[in-house]
């Protein structure tokens, strides 16, 4: 005769049996020892994630920062030059920021994308009207743990570049400031702790451009 | 019952889990959201940009054919209902030097002018309808802008500094504005780079290039539909000085003689501009750009 049936016969409570409790605690020792032991691999997953996370906003907002630059670029102001004992070459250009809620930092500013003594890809920017009596600037660091970096430029053939394209253009490795100008393409090509990372920038006023005439 | 409760403290340590987790993603996604739609918001920048420049160099062979171009664009948006621009043009903004340089006193037209503009495009919005808000405001902007020119700097609107961090701040909404803004619908409130300038070229305001938003502001909404709609209809005629007063009269409007002085009525060509402020958006994500572009000169190849 079944337990329940006893039970509602008699009206005695049974008492839960050793057997029970143990089969009992056995089942939820199991139940959450695969909760803890998933809840343990997604915590470790999602470290992982995180900071797979962190690196690839840094390399966003250096691709933001940049296209920023390209994109407002002033006419001919663009050029590469190694300052003082730098290793490697500096960018420098004149860009539109628009509209910044510090007026000294906001419209045309002077900038320069360099790497620092950390190996940090600096971008510092000063403002382009000042009294003469200070310089303010201010530096964003873009990408850390930047190993090295080199800009390619394609622009008009003048002399043989690193890379012909066809009877026009060339690709260059650096842009002098006497060459004027902007180029139609930078490509960036940065190591990063050992992983190579390559971006393309299309400067939207790009000087000397072959065009071709209708009719011409 | 001490089972039940040892249960409902798991079940809860999993729920306020499964939210922190389900917020980040939602975190990550948004970031994500935001990225695609700058980089597709540049690449309609460049689009255009680049779109700019050869129709510029297509309209140098031959006038004729440009003509031409032209009547037949205009036979084509036959019956149609003329669009707004997208930005007031430079032409059409209300240039402040005159009022920089000689002052308040010399140019009453123009700062009357000028504070009513700030009065409609931001007096519910950023001056919270104080009385003569935009006077005060005005009376600022001009002193700042005026300390520039004493340096020997022709101040950038962007570039001009308040030294007091109240107007800054509201300055600052002025020039960005807002996203989505409709003055005749009264939705956000425009940049107001778009609507004024501070340049030494003395010239009037471009009345054939003006936004409706700038019309509004001096003619009303309704006088602004029908002046906006005259100017640009099909087949309309060159606008006249009489032309405004009439449609002034129609809209029950009291017009100063002296503001329709601010204005240029002739429909002729502006010089070139050696910079274009570019306006691009993804839908998708709502983000807006704007940039401004100095645009390359043409080189023939």
């Amino acid at each position: 005769m079944p337990s329940s049936f006893r039970k509602a016969k008699t009206g005695i409570k049974r008492p839960l049996v050793l057997l029970e409790i143990l089969i009992g605690l056995g089942l939820l020792s199991i139940l959450l020892a695969f909760l803890f032991a998933s809840m343990t691999r997604s915590a470790q997953f999602e470290a992982k994630i995180d900071q797979a996370r962190s690196v690839l906003l840094e390399r966003q907002k250096l691709q933001t920062r940049l296209q920023d630059l390209f994109l407002g670029l002033k006419d001919s102001s663009l050029y590469t030059a190694r300052l003082g004992k730098e290793k490697k070459e500096s960018l420098i250009a004149i860009f539109d920021r628009g509209v910044d809620p510090d007026p000294a930092f906001s419209g045309e500013v002077l900038s320069r994308l360099h790497l620092d003594e950390a190996q940090n890809l600096c971008l510092t920017v000063w403002p382009l009207e000042n009294d003469g009596t200070h310089l303010p600037w201010k530096t964003e660091i873009l990408l850390s743990g930047v190993e090295d970096f080199q800009f390619h430029f394609l622009g008009k053939k003048t002399k043989d570049g690193i890379r012909p394209v066809n009877a026009q253009l060339a690709w260059y490795d650096a842009w002098p400031e006497d060459r004027g100008g902007a180029p139609a393409i930078a490509r960036l090509l940065i190591r990063q702790k050992g992983t190579p990372l390559s971006y393309a920038f299309f400067p939207a006023n790009p000087e000397p451009l072959p065009t071709y005439l209708e009719g011409g | 019952m001490n089972a039940l409760g040892f249960v409902f403290c798991v079940l809860t340590v999993l729920s306020i889990a499964a939210v922190a987790s389900h917020e980040k993603l939602v975190g990550a996604s948004r970031l994500r959201k935001t990225f695609v739609g700058h980089a597709a918001a540049n690449r309609k920048v460049v689009c255009e940009a680049a779109s700019e420049y050869y129709a510029s160099l297509k309209r140098q062979p031959s006038e004729a054919k440009e003509a031409a171009e032209e009547e037949a664009a205009e036979q084509k948006g036959e019956g149609k209902v003329p669009v707004a621009p997208k930005l007031n043009p430079e032409c059409s903004r209300l240039n402040l030097f005159p009022l920089v340089d000689h002052g308040i006193q010399e140019e009453p037209v123009l700062y009357e002018a000028a504070a009513k503009l700030l009065r409609v495009f931001y007096g519910d919005a950023l001056f919270e309808k104080k009385s003569r808000a935009e006077y005060k405001f005005l009376d600022a902007f001009l002193k700042a802008a005026k300390q520039h020119i004493k340096n020997n700097q022709m101040p950038a609107l962007e570039q001009i500094s308040f030294h007091n961090e109240k107007w800054q701040a509201l300055y600052y909404r002025m020039l960005k504005g807002t996203k989505r803004n409709d003055l005749l619908e009264g939705i956000g409130y425009p940049a107001l780079m778009d609507y004024i300038r501070i340049s030494q070229e003395h010239s009037k305001l471009c009345l054939y290039h003006a936004h409706p938003n700038l019309l509004a502001v001096y003619f009303t909404p309704k006088g602004a539909e029908k002046l906006f709609a005259q100017m640009h209809g099909q087949n309309a005629p060159q606008i006249t000085r009489e032309d405004v007063e009439r449609i002034c009269r129609d809209a029950h409007l009291l017009l100063d003689p002296l503001l329709l002085e601010l204005f240029d009525f002739q429909k002729g060509s502006h010089p070139k501009r050696q910079k274009s402020v570019v306006l691009a958006d993804d839908p998708d994500s709502a983000v807006s750009l704007r940039k401004t572009i100095s645009m390359p000169r043409a080189s023939g190849g």
